[in-house]
């Protein structure tokens, strides 16, 4: 079924009401999808109320490990938002056209993933009514950030990251807001869509300056991808925790986080062109691409997990050994091997063509993905922590409540929840993009 | 606290809406500070005012100095010149701050009125009580504590105006088998003090003396002294079926059969009688060679016979008995044994001291009590007075005291707060705390010590002394003085030597009393040794593990209970908090199918049969089941009730015909695994230190011929020529700070000397009570939540022959010159400060918790919740000391605001601080001294000289932390080859 859909020839004049129509009536599915994540987040905001009335007691990182899963999920979701920019800036500047039709779902997810991730600092602190002491804000009383402060540098990292991406997304969206303006009745809509497209017409001179900008911002864009997930990498390799403190933490990130971007664009991918029929631009061959760099960026976690542990074995320093023997033999040992079997065995499957276009398949692969990348971050963030240098202090389980529970499918739903709005008012394929790379019509031809 | 929505709670509330970044104003309510409408002459604000007295936790009677801020008594310390106690003070001791300002303390005197309590004003309780003894008169049975002052003494007034017999004095660790045996190889019937000072060996046969056996700071202090890192000091040999916290200092622990003391004892008489290394009393103990003795006990005969030759040959020696967990229905006898090993080596006179001996002589016996029982039950007595025991927690349910008490028709307790014998009464009078009203103690002979009310009583109580005053008035006494004070004063006048009474007792009270032990006289065996020397009698089968009975540091006989700290600190041998205990080998753990501490065990063997938490002690033997004692009140309070089991109860009425006394010892117990699982707080989480060099000894060989050690123990392929001085702390050096005189003034460091530490954890309960610690409670403590900002680490270290040693490391923060902590805090919460501190600034800090992760020592804790303290508990607070709210990280400080007094007396005095001026509260409790602070910068300095040492080292350095606590390491004294 898939096959025949995909080798309908899309035509030129298909594209824009065929985009379009996703802004149009949703069904019953995407209602109840986004009710249940208005519903996650608003249970989430319970858990998170709960949390600060009661105290952190309510979490579950305890004494040594005081780190828990807020900040797992912190760095899975800024792993998350990596993949966006991968595929919109990199791969535009690379050329790769098969991006054209899934970068803005990428991007929009990009945006929204780090829009998840910043709440999870907040949600960590013991004080987040005080959060704002960690931005550098003019102040009569002199206070300061700590500039030697890894967390710090995760402030502007994440925040720059933001700015861009959020800019990025936008300006590919101008076009196609213009001609959605132009598509919808005149009314509220109208109105926005008029105000965002900040008076598109589409003319050689636009698009001149237009297409300017948007290489500009991906160029700016592309060295962020390496650098914001390499600052939040060195929350962990600036310590001097044994597992944490490792020079392969930045290249190692960055795989991962990719690997994990694109693991979720294929989960979000798969049911979102069905409900926005959109199979006709998002085709097999998209995914096989996808799912090929998945497959390449298993292989470099792969290696990356493989050149931790020879480096362990290698200099033999006790404290990192303990650590590394702790993850695969220790109380938790079912992360540790579960990491292993959903980031490095499972992808291997992705060697088979007949894997990589299968849709059910990859898309059970890319859950485990998703499973395997939280698993990777919490045997880094959590298991490493219950194994310091003080063996008195060791602790065996980490128990995880109701709170974090709460929270963890909170952020999901809050997540979600911003993007199913995003598909409702703004078109999800990028339009113009897409039009590019359309063969020319016969009539066009003719013309 | 009230019910509802508070303003603050709403505006939290409010902020999770998205407004939380611009609320700032979250803060605590601002508490009105009322001033002294006329100020007392002699409280000035922000000083603090110190009172001597002394301690009435236990028999020990340590002197006491009692720090009072603002008319409230917020500290307790040792007294330096006290005899006992030295300066040091035990946990117990500190606890005794939170029996003064207990929540559950009793507000009235109350009388029963069916199942509730009526309040009574005092004079009518007092008239009341009066009355009743009147109507009983001889029929009147008073029951105290162990008393030696004039409490006791009024008593005896008011009890011959009644023509009453009845006046028992009742410890349930009373030591009943030692006063025996004393009796009977020496014809007095004390306690002796024993003089751990002196002894250049000591043999321990289950005695704790560490813990709960007669008087542990003192001799804590004693061992220290005579080992503090000498290569010639004191060697520490316990004979022991359970590492308990003297045997886990042990320079050799001999594991024997649980209940083979008198045997081993006397098979070191009879190697030492048969090889005439000394006059043994009565000759060599039939049937106690090597050959026996082995079999009875487990120990090689070969170890026995070097053992006895050291014994022997080492003098001054030691050898002490009577610890509560081996107390069987032998324990006379084996009092005795031991008895005959200090006579044989002449140590009567020299380490064992009877004429300074403790004051307990005049303390009943078990049987003593049971025998009252019986009369009560008999209907013989109307009128029974409790004051201080709680015979229906510590005495067998099967000895039937309960019954016998509803026997009486009117009964009075003179609790505090409400325990399970006081509950029972009908009329409570909540007399004062010692620490609010006059009282005198005599705990050893010649060793008076004076208490003073150091503050206004919290609830208008009165004190013990004040109401039997009044009361033996009422019923025609004819105590001599105008009150209590008066009687008191005319007791003391016995003490004086001639001149002013006035100036003498000001003296006295400035003081905490007046001391003049006798001194030691060397005392022959004056007895008969014509004791049958049998093995303790243990119900259950031979295959059956032998069930102990344990006291714990800071449970003692249940008293401890209701004292949150003394249930959150954890236990020194085992580490657990705030519960029962049964203590399980490895082994045996593994044969039950227990895998986890907390795992629950029946454990029948006893008339009850108990369901306990398993915790596996590991250097425990295969044949012994313990059961920590203490815990399972029915009453005494919100910390105490309902929490674990009470073993004690549940007992054998099993006694030692000799002595009278309760055989803890008694049973052999069938242990299984009861299904299920609790929670059981573990402060320790591993236990093996894996070669990390954290807790590092020294054999007497290196001591003397010192050899650069390995700067990176298990780490050989680390090792760099010269020393390793990274590049970065270069860098350091040059750092502007680092010129600065500011920097270079004072630089505070710190001394442990792990040859002097015994684990004993006063330290701990000296931090909590000095720096307004918080207590979690136990669901937290299980969840390693625990906020003390010192702990005492504790490692095995297992032999190639099955033996485990144990080590014990004070951690604490380090106040490391080149901290991990510091650089990562996002907004500056925590700095360097001038003089070498890592401070922590709790205003600034939002908790991202990062700081506590980068600490190699794991010395920062996090307040998880906002700090629970009922009123009027938080009248103990420190007020130089921020209480921390939820959210923020904490840690040691080195008691800065210490360091803060010392330094604006010495710049009022236009003077540097001098050293030993600025203590921290660790160092100061400390009962060994094994904590030494001081400023690192001063080259004449206590602790600048002992960092140069050599047995000094510091933990972790090669994570070039630079840490200021300096460790000396433990000096492992091995058997002497004989």
């Amino acid at each position: 079924m898939e096959t025949a859909v995909a080798t309908k020839e899309p035509k030129y004049q298909d594209v824009n009401p065929d985009i379009l129509a996703t802004l149009g009536g949703m069904g019953k599915l995407y209602w109840a999808s986004l009710a249940l994540c208005v519903l996650l987040v608003i249970w989430g905001g319970a858990c998170w109320t709960y949390q600060i009335y009661n105290g952190m007691w309510v979490y579950g990182a305890t004494y040594p490990a005081v780190w828990g899963t807020y900040i797992v999920n912190f760095v899975f979701w800024v792993g998350i938002a990596h993949s966006g920019t991968l595929i919109s800036a990199i791969l535009f500047l690379l050329r790769a056209k098969f991006r054209r039709a899934i970068y803005r779902c990428a991007e929009a997810m990009t945006v929204f993933a780090v829009m998840t991730a910043g709440l999870f600092p907040v949600l960590h602190v013991g004080r987040p009514w005080f959060i704002y002491f960690a931005l550098p804000y003019p102040n009569q009383r002199q206070l300061w950030v700590n500039f030697r402060s890894p967390l710090v540098w995760d402030v502007f990292a994440v925040s720059t990251y933001f700015t861009v991406s959020s800019l990025f997304l936008y300006t590919g969206l101008i076009p196609d807001i213009a001609a959605a303006r132009d598509a919808v009745k005149p009314g509220i809509r109208k109105f926005v869509y008029t105000l965002l497209s900040l008076g598109w017409r589409g003319t050689d001179r636009e698009w001149k300056h237009f297409n300017g900008a948007y290489i500009y911002l991906a160029a700016f864009a592309t060295p962020l991808v390496l650098s914001v997930h390499s600052v939040v990498s060195w929350d962990f390799a600036m310590s001097i925790n044994p597992g944490w403190h490792s020079t392969i933490f930045a290249p190692y990130f960055v795989a991962g986080a990719i690997f994990s971007g694109v693991g979720m664009v294929i989960t979000i991918m798969v049911p979102l062109r069905k409900m926005l029929k959109l199979e006709r631009w998002v085709t097999i061959d998209h995914f096989d691409k996808m799912a090929k760099l998945c497959l390449f960026t298993s292989m470099i976690v792969g290696y990356a997990y493989f050149t931790e542990f020879f480096l362990v074995w290698y200099h033999g320093n006790e404290f990192e050994v303990e650590v590394f023997r702790n993850r695969f033999f220790g109380p938790m040992w079912a992360a540790g091997w579960m990491m292993l079997a959903c980031n490095v065995f499972f992808p291997i499957l992705l060697f088979w063509k007949k894997v990589r276009t299968n849709l059910t398949m990859l898309w059970i692969l890319s859950l485990f993905v998703n499973v395997g990348m939280w698993l990777e971050r919490f045997v880094i963030v959590v298991q490493s922590l219950t194994r310091p240098f003080l063996p008195y202090v060791n602790t065996q389980i980490y128990r995880i409540g109701f709170v974090e529970t709460g929270i963890f499918f909170g952020s999901f739903g809050w997540f979600f929840m911003w993007f199913l709005l995003f598909t409702r008012f703004l078109p999800i394929v990028a339009i113009a993009e897409v039009k590019e790379i359309l063969p020319f019509t016969k009539k066009a031809k003719v013309a | 606290m009230s019910g509802g929505l508070k303003r603050r709670d709403f505006l939290k509330l409010v902020g999770v809406g998205g407004a939380g970044l611009a609320l700032s104003s979250c803060k605590k309510e601002t508490e009105k500070l009322i001033p002294f409408v006329q100020q007392p002459e002699d409280i000035i604000p922000g000083i603090p005012t110190y009172y001597a007295s002394s301690c009435r936790d236990c028999a020990a009677g340590c002197g006491l100095v009692v720090k009072t801020r603002e008319g409230r008594v917020i500290k307790l310390d040792g007294n330096a010149d006290h005899p006992v106690n030295r300066g040091g003070l035990c946990a117990r001791g500190h606890g005794a701050l939170q029996d003064l300002y207990n929540p559950d303390r009793l507000r009235t005197p109350v009388k029963k009125n069916g199942s509730a309590w009526d309040k009574i004003s005092w004079d009518d309780a007092i008239a009341l009580l009066a009355q009743k003894a009147k109507a009983a008169g001889a029929r009147t049975a008073v029951l105290t504590g162990h008393e030696t002052g004039s409490v006791d003494a009024l008593i005896g007034e008011w009890m011959k105006a009644l023509a009453s017999p009845h006046h028992l004095r009742y410890e349930a660790f009373g030591f009943e088998p030692l006063r025996e045996a004393t009796r009977i190889a020496f014809g007095k019937a004390v306690v002796p003090s024993y003089h751990f000072d002196k002894a250049k060996l000591v043999f321990s046969f289950g005695a704790d003396f560490l813990q709960d056996w007669t008087s542990p700071v003192k001799a804590a202090r004693g061992m220290a002294d005579a080992r503090g890192g000498k290569s010639d000091g004191q060697r520490y040999v316990a004979f022991d079926a359970r590492p308990n916290l003297a045997a886990s200092n042990a320079d050799e622990h001999v594991s024997i059969k649980p209940g083979s003391d008198m045997a081993v004892a006397l098979g070191l008489l009879h190697v030492i009688a048969s090889e005439n290394l000394g006059s043994v009393p009565g000759g060599a103990p039939a049937g106690f060679d090597p050959a026996s003795v082995e079999a009875l006990s487990g120990v090689k005969q070969d170890s026995l016979k070097r053992l006895a030759r050291e014994f022997a040959k080492t003098r001054p020696g030691l050898a002490v008995a009577g610890g509560v967990a081996t107390q069987g229905d032998n324990a006379t006898a084996l009092c005795l044994a031991v008895h005959l090993l200090n006579a044989a080596v002449g140590a009567v006179g020299t380490t064992v001291d009877l004429d300074g001996a403790m004051r307990m002589e005049n303390l009943a016996s078990a049987r003593d009590l049971v025998e009252l029982g019986k009369k009560m039950a008999a209907k013989e007595i109307e009128l029974l007075v409790v004051y201080g025991p709680n015979p229906l927690y510590t005495l067998p349910r099967s000895l039937a005291f309960q019954a016998a008490m509803q026997a009486v028709p009117f009964k009075v307790s003179f609790a505090r707060q409400l325990d399970e014998t006081s509950e029972l009464c009908d009329l409570i009078l909540p007399v004062s705390h010692p620490l609010e009203s006059w009282d005198d103690a005599e705990p050893v002979a010649g060793v008076r010590n004076l208490m003073q009310p150091a503050m206004r009583p919290v609830f208008g109580s009165r004190s013990a002394g004040e109401v039997v005053f009044a009361a033996a008035k009422q019923n025609g006494a004819t105590p001599r003085g105008a009150d209590f004070l008066g009687y008191m004063q005319e007791q003391w006048k016995g003490a004086q030597s001639g001149g002013d009474f006035d100036a003498f007792w000001e003296k006295a009270v400035q003081s905490g009393g007046v001391w003049n032990p006798p001194a030691a006289q060397p005392h022959g065996f004056a007895g008969t040794v014509n004791v049958k020397w049998a093995a303790p009698k243990l119900q259950g089968s031979d295959s059956d593990p032998v069930l102990m009975l344990v006291p714990t540091a800071h449970m003692y006989d249940g008293r401890g209970a209701n004292k949150p700290w003394m249930q959150e600190v954890p236990d020194p041998v085992t580490k657990t908090m705030w519960h029962t205990w049964a203590e399980i080998s490895p082994t045996m753990a593994k044969k039950l199918g227990v895998t986890e501490d907390g795992d629950l065990l029946d454990i029948e063997g006893l008339e009850e049969k108990l369901n306990v938490r398993a915790y596996i002690h590991d250097g425990l033997r295969d044949d012994v089941v313990a059961i920590s004692l203490g815990q399972g009140h029915t009453s005494y309070g919100r910390y105490a009730k309902d929490r674990g089991v009470n073993a004690m109860t549940a007992m054998r009425p099993v006694m030692d015909e000799a002595s009278g006394a309760l055989a803890f010892m008694q049973a052999r117990a069938k242990v299984t695994r009861a299904g299920g699982h609790k929670k059981l707080s573990l402060a320790q989480g591993g236990s093996d230190q894996l070669g990390r060099g954290i807790a590092q000894t020294v054999t007497i060989d290196e001591l003397l011929h010192p050899k650069p050690a390995p700067k990176y123990p298990g780490n050989d392929d680390f090792e760099v020529e010269g020393t390793y001085v990274p590049n970065y702390k270069k860098e350091y050096e040059k750092h502007p700070l680092s010129g600065n005189p500011m920097m270079t003034k004072h630089r505070w460091g710190m001394a442990i000397d792990l040859d002097r530490c015994t684990g004993c954890s006063a330290c701990v309960t000296a931090c909590y009570t000095e720096n307004n610690i918080q207590i979690v409670g136990e669901n937290e403590t299980w969840k390693r939540r625990d906020m003390g900002w010192i702990r005492i680490e504790k490692y095995l270290e297992h032999g190639a022959d099955g033996s485990v040693e144990v080590r014990m490391v004070p951690m604490a923060c380090q106040q490391c010159d080149n901290a991990p902590c510091e650089y990562v805090c996002p907004v500056y919460a925590t700095y360097h400060n001038p003089e070498g501190i890592s401070a922590q600034i709790y205003n600034r800090c939002i908790g991202t918790r990062y700081c506590a992760n980068n600490c190699p020592y794991r010395a920062r804790k996090f307040n998880y919740q906002e700090p629970v303290i009922p009123e009027p508990l938080n009248w103990q607070l420190n007020p130089d000391v921020t209480v921390r709210s939820k959210g923020v990280m904490e840690k040691c400080s080195f008691c800065i605001q210490r360091i803060r007094v010392g330094r604006d007396a010495a710049k009022d005095e236009g003077r540097d601080i001098k050293d030993g001026e600025v203590v921290t509260a660790c160092a100061q409790s400390c009962p060994t001294q094994a904590i030494v602070f001081g400023d690192q910068n001063d080259p004449g300095s206590r602790v600048s000289q002992i960092a140069k040492d050599p047995r000094g080292y510091k933990v972790l350095e090669i994570l070039n932390t630079q840490p200021n606590i300096h460790y000396l390491k433990r000096v492992r004294r091995e058997a002497a080859k004989v």
